[in-house]
Formats: structure tokens, C-alpha cells, sequence
């Protein structure tokens, strides 16, 4: 597991540390010569000038590592520039010591605030701070007896400012050690949250993809022309339509909508499908009531096994010679009359599923009559509901009236053109939206001899 | 007198004590919350503790402007409280509104002869006060 994931820690690592050293040298860029007003009060005046070429020669190197850190890329070589800004700051100060008496100077506290600095804002390994210090210290010691040898030497200050360097280093590696602690166990638990994440979007996408494959486009029926459309939301919904055609030739059309959103309602949804689907190839001459009692009792006792407290909407229409008889509360059935060129709206009467054990009683069965050329539109909420940039819904008057103006089209015509209407109108799309248009289609009837 | 309100994005609900009448809870605005059961659970569980003494729950929804589909289960589970609480409710709404009388049609399922869950016209109760 952490082999696994070690490369792309360190890639994270490498990229932080790299962003970070960018941080860094702009500090740098800030403090250095910010510090010559220090020098202007408390050092020699003789050693001014050249303590003001120091600090602009390396303000300069630091300004230049900084556009080199903007124009490359993370890599494993990142962690270089906090070598290289710790070495290029430290000899600046290393070698203002050696003007102000070497080891005896007191401005080698300076190289504790590189130290601390660089160490505490690289997010690297408490190793790559040890060597850093190390480092630093090395510089500091070299330089000085190199340069000091002639200057006598206060062993005590000596002491002291090597008790500070190094005390100053061993609070830096542990301080890096906890923090590089803290930056892995956050890398790891968000790299499991993101795991976590995509596995579940991905059982997403399965449920939708199986939600809507469950749902017919286009079917050509025998007696019965039928084009429907299901948009979804961008999360699992609830929309529910069908079109069955059984073994002694009823067509069956049904529409609904589960409450709410997420895989809960996609799956209530597929028990719909199911049980529809099984109810009305098992039985002929079923009722619509008796088909949605049928279906209900599976949905109530599922919905109470699930612990939740979802219904659900639904029509079922069965379409005979002259008529179609529908039952269950959904929207209404929105009929457009061929020979006045009018849309009537039908009503659905009853109540929804899962909501009480039985519906006998609850779901009367309704008849219309359907003439020749007459289309029948079924929708579900996420129509009426579409609700454009100003919050007014698309409502159920806009879409008569968008079923009067194509109802003369071809069913997949009526659909499209409707779809594309209540997509222009709505602004963002917060619902599925289903919509669905059949046609008694009399020449297949006759030809069949029914 | 608003004894408490209730607010959650656009939904705001004030609960109200009407002499001799119960509490009375006026929704507006609009119900678009994920999950409402559990944002209203509390405060519909409040109502059902005060209604306990007075008896009665009059909800009017006639002012507010819409509610989504996990909101009506929670106002059934809110109606299946109440009967099991014994607690008379009243459901006011306008059935001019089309997503209204669509969506309380369908709950009069829940009324029975025990009247303890009643659902009126705005219209209606109007008249009757007058």
C-alpha cells in the first residue's frame, strides 16, 4: 500500500516544495536588502558599501532563482533550490561575520533565520533538513577560519554561537519531521477520499446507465405509433416510463416518477419497471387499477424494507380500439383533438404508490376517447417544472400549446421539438424531464386484423 | 402571536397560535431542499409536542410558491405522525394552483372518517371564517 503510493507522494512532495521555494525566494527577494537598514545603524561606516554589494549581488542571484523556479516544472531536482537559497544567503551573512571579527561577530544570527526559513517552509524530508543545517553550519565554520585565522578566537562566544546554530537545527528537523509526518498522512487520506470518490461515481454512472437503458426511445408498434425522451438530471433521478406491447397484443403505456433524486429512486424506478413489466405479460384484460394495486403492494413493502419514505407517481394507460383507459395520480394526459386542432387536458385521479398498503378504491379507472390523428402527450414534472433564468416554469399552458403547434409532425418530430423547447427555456437543469407522445396508428390495426 | 419560524434556504414557516384553533403553520417561499425530512424534523416534531394540548394543526400552503417531491414525503410522514399522535391536521391550499392540487389531491388518501387529517380549499376555509 505505501509502495504503491510513495511515487505519488513524492511527486506531491516535489510539487509543493517547488511552488513553496517560489514563496521563499520572494521572501528572500523582501528581507535581504531589507536588512541593510539594520546594517546602516548598527555596522562600521566603512563596511556599508561593501555589505550593500553583498546584499544587492545576492538579492540578485535570488530574484534570478526565483524566474527560474516560474519558468521550470516540479521535479526531483526542486528540492536543489533550498540547498542553493540556504548556501547563496548564508555566505552573504558567513562573510559579513568575517568582516565584523569572524567567529566573535553576533551576526551569525542571521544564519538562524535562513535555517529556520528555509527548513520550516520546504515541506522536504527531516534528512534534506539536517543536511541543510549541516550545511549552513559547515559554510559558517570554514569560511570564517579560512578568513578569521589572523583574529583571536573568544572561545565562549564561540560556544555560545554554536550552541544557538545547532539547537536551531535540531528544532528544524524536528519540526520538518512532524510536519513531513502531518503532509503524508494528509496526502494519504485524501488520496483514499479521492479513491473512495471515483468508486462511487462510477457505481454511479453504472445505475444511470442502467436507468436509462431500461427506457425505450422510439417503438413501432402494432396499432400504436410511440416516441419518447428521457433527459436526466446529472445525478440518478426517478423518472419512470414504459411501452409493452404482450403476448395477446394490449399496449401498454406507463409513466411516473419516483420522489427525489439518487440511486434510492433510481432503484425504486427498476422495481417499477420490473413489476409492471411482469404484471402485464403474466395477466391479459388487467385494469389499469389492478395493474398499479399489483405493483403498488411491491413497492410498499420494498420502500419499507429500504427504511425509507419515498412514492411514487404513475399512470398506466392500456390502449384499446376507440379509447384509452388510464389509472394513477401523475400529471395530467394532455390530448390534442385532430378534428378542432384543441388540447384538452386530462386529469389522473387517485393517489401515488407507496403511500398507503392498498390502492383498491384509491385508483378509479378513466376512459378517453382517442380519434383518428389524435396525439396523447405524457410528461413528467421536470417539464412543467423547468424553470428558465428568471424562475418562471415552463407550466402545462406552454406545453399545449407546444403540442398544438407540432402534433401534425411525426411522433419522434413532436418529442424532439419539445424536448428542444423546454431545453430553451430552462436555464439549469435541476429535474429529469421525460416526455413521451403516441398516435393510434389505424393501418397497423387494420392490417392486423383487429 | 408567531410563536417560533422556520427557515431553510428559500422556505420560511412561521408557526402560529390561534385562539381556540390549534396551531396554525403558514409556508412561503419555495421547498427545493435535498432532504427536508430531516431539516423539518425538528421543528415538525416541536409542532406535534405544542399541538399534544391544543389538538390541531392547520397548515396553509396557499401562499408558497413551490415545493419538490422529497418535500411531500415528509409532509406525509408528517401526516402519519399526527394521526398516530392523535392529532387533528389541516391541510389549507389553493387548488388553483396546478402543482397544488396536483400534489394534494393525492393525499386524500389519508382522510378517513376519524377526521383527524382534513384537506380544504383556501377558498373553502375563507368562507367558513367569514
Amino acid at each position: 500500500m505505501k509502495t504503491t503510493k510513495s511515487d505519488p507522494l513524492d511527486q506531491y512532495i516535489q510539487s509543493i516544495v517547488h511552488s513553496w521555494s517560489k514563496t521563499l525566494a520572494a521572501l528572500g527577494v523582501a528581507l535581504i536588502p531589507a536588512f541593510f537598514i539594520l546594517d546602516y545603524f548598527m555596522m562600521p561606516p566603512e563596511h556599508l558599501t561593501r555589505f550593500a554589494i553583498y546584499r544587492v549581488v545576492t538579492t540578485a542571484i535570488v530574484v534570478a532563482q526565483y524566474f527560474v523556479l516560474r519558468g521550470t516544472r516540479p521535479g526531483p531536482t526542486s528540492i536543489l533550490h533550498g540547498y542553493f537559497f540556504s548556501l547563496v544567503t548564508s555566505e552573504m551573512i558567513v562573510l559579513m561575520t568575517v568582516y565584523l571579527g569572524g567567529f566573535n561577530s553576533t551576526y551569525y544570527a542571521g544564519l538562524n533565520l535562513v535555517m529556520i526559513a528555509v527548513n520550516l517552509m520546504l515541506p522536504w524530508r527531516p534528512l534534506h533538513s539536517a543536511i541543510n543545517s549541516a550545511l549552513i553550519i559547515a559554510l559558517y565554520v570554514v569560511t570564517n577560519v579560512l578568513h578569521s585565522a589572523a583574529e583571536p578566537i573568544n572561545a565562549l562566544l564561540l560556544i555560545n554561537n554554536f550552541y544557538f546554530l545547532i539547537s536551531t537545527a535540531i528544532i528544524s528537523v524536528a519540526i520538518n519531521w512532524v510536519k513531513e509526518r502531518l503532509i503524508r498522512q494528509e496526502f494519504l487520506s485524501r488520496s483514499d477520499l479521492q479513491t473512495a470518490r471515483d468508486s462511487l461515481w462510477s457505481e454511479m454512472a453504472v445505475a444511470k446507465r442502467i436507468q436509462t437503458s431500461l427506457l425505450p426511445r422510439v417503438q413501432r408498434l402494432a396499432g400504436c405509433r410511440v416516441a419518447a425522451i428521457m433527459v436526466p438530471a446529472e445525478e440518478v433521478g426517478g423518472d419512470y416510463y414504459d411501452v409493452i406491447q404482450n403476448d395477446a397484443g394490449e399496449i401498454w403505456i406507463s409513466i411516473g416518477d419516483v420522489s427525489g433524486h439518487g440511486v434510492e429512486s433510481g432503484l425504486i424506478m427498476m422495481m417499477t419497471q420490473t413489476s409492471i413489466f411482469t404484471a402485464v405479460n403474466k395477466s391479459q384484460g388487467l385494469a389499469p387499477s389492478m395493474l398499479l394495486d399489483q405493483v403498488n403492494s411491491v413497492l410498499t413493502e420494498n420502500i419499507a424494507r429500504l427504511g425509507t419514505d419515498r412514492y411514487m407517481t404513475l399512470s398506466a394507460i392500456v390502449l384499446r380500439d376507440d379509447q384509452v383507459v388510464f389509472a394513477g395520480k401523475h400529471q395530467d394526459i394532455l390530448i390534442y383533438r385532430h378534428a378542432t386542432g384543441q388540447v384538452e387536458a386530462v386529469p389522473t385521479e387517485g393517489t401515488w404508490l407507496g403511500v398507503v398498503e392498498s390502492l383498491r378504491g384509491c385508483v378509479p379507472d378513466r376512459t378517453v376517447t382517442m380519434a383518428d390523428d389524435d396525439v396523447a402527450l405524457l410528461f413528467t414534472d421536470g417539464v412543467t417544472e423547468a424553470t428558465n433564468r428568471i424562475g418562471r416554469m415552463y407550466g402545462e399552458a406552454d406545453l399545449s400549446s407546444a403540442l398544438a403547434r407540432n402534433a401534425r409532425l411525426d411522433v419522434e418530430a413532436i418529442v424532439t421539438n419539445i424536448a428542444k423547447e423546454v431545453r430553451d427555456h430552462m436555464h439549469t437543469q435541476a429535474d429529469d424531464f421525460t416526455l413521451l407522445v403516441f398516435k393510434k396508428d389505424r393501418q397497423a390495426l387494420a392490417a392486423r386484423g383487429t | 402571536m408567531t410563536l417560533e419560524e422556520f427557515n431553510a434556504g428559500d422556505l420560511h414557516i412561521a408557526l402560529n397560535a390561534a385562539a381556540n384553533e390549534g396551531l396554525r403553520l403558514d409556508w412561503t417561499g419555495r421547498s427545493s431542499h435535498r432532504d427536508p425530512a430531516r431539516i423539518l424534523a425538528s421543528f415538525f416534531g416541536d409542532a406535534l409536542h405544542r399541538a399534544s394540548s391544543a389538538g390541531v394543526i392547520e397548515m396553509h400552503f396557499e401562499k408558497l410558491e413551490h415545493f419538490n417531491s422529497s418535500t411531500i414525503s415528509a409532509l406525509i410522514g408528517f401526516v402519519r405522525a399526527a394521526r398516530k399522535a392523535g392529532v387533528e391536521l389541516r391541510l389549507v391550499f389553493d387548488p388553483d394552483l396546478k402543482w397544488q392540487s396536483l400534489s394534494f389531491d393525492a393525499l386524500r388518501v389519508f382522510e378517513k372518517p376519524d377526521g383527524l387529517f382534513k384537506l380544504q380549499p383556501v377558498a373553502v376555509v375563507r368562507e367558513l371564517r367569514r
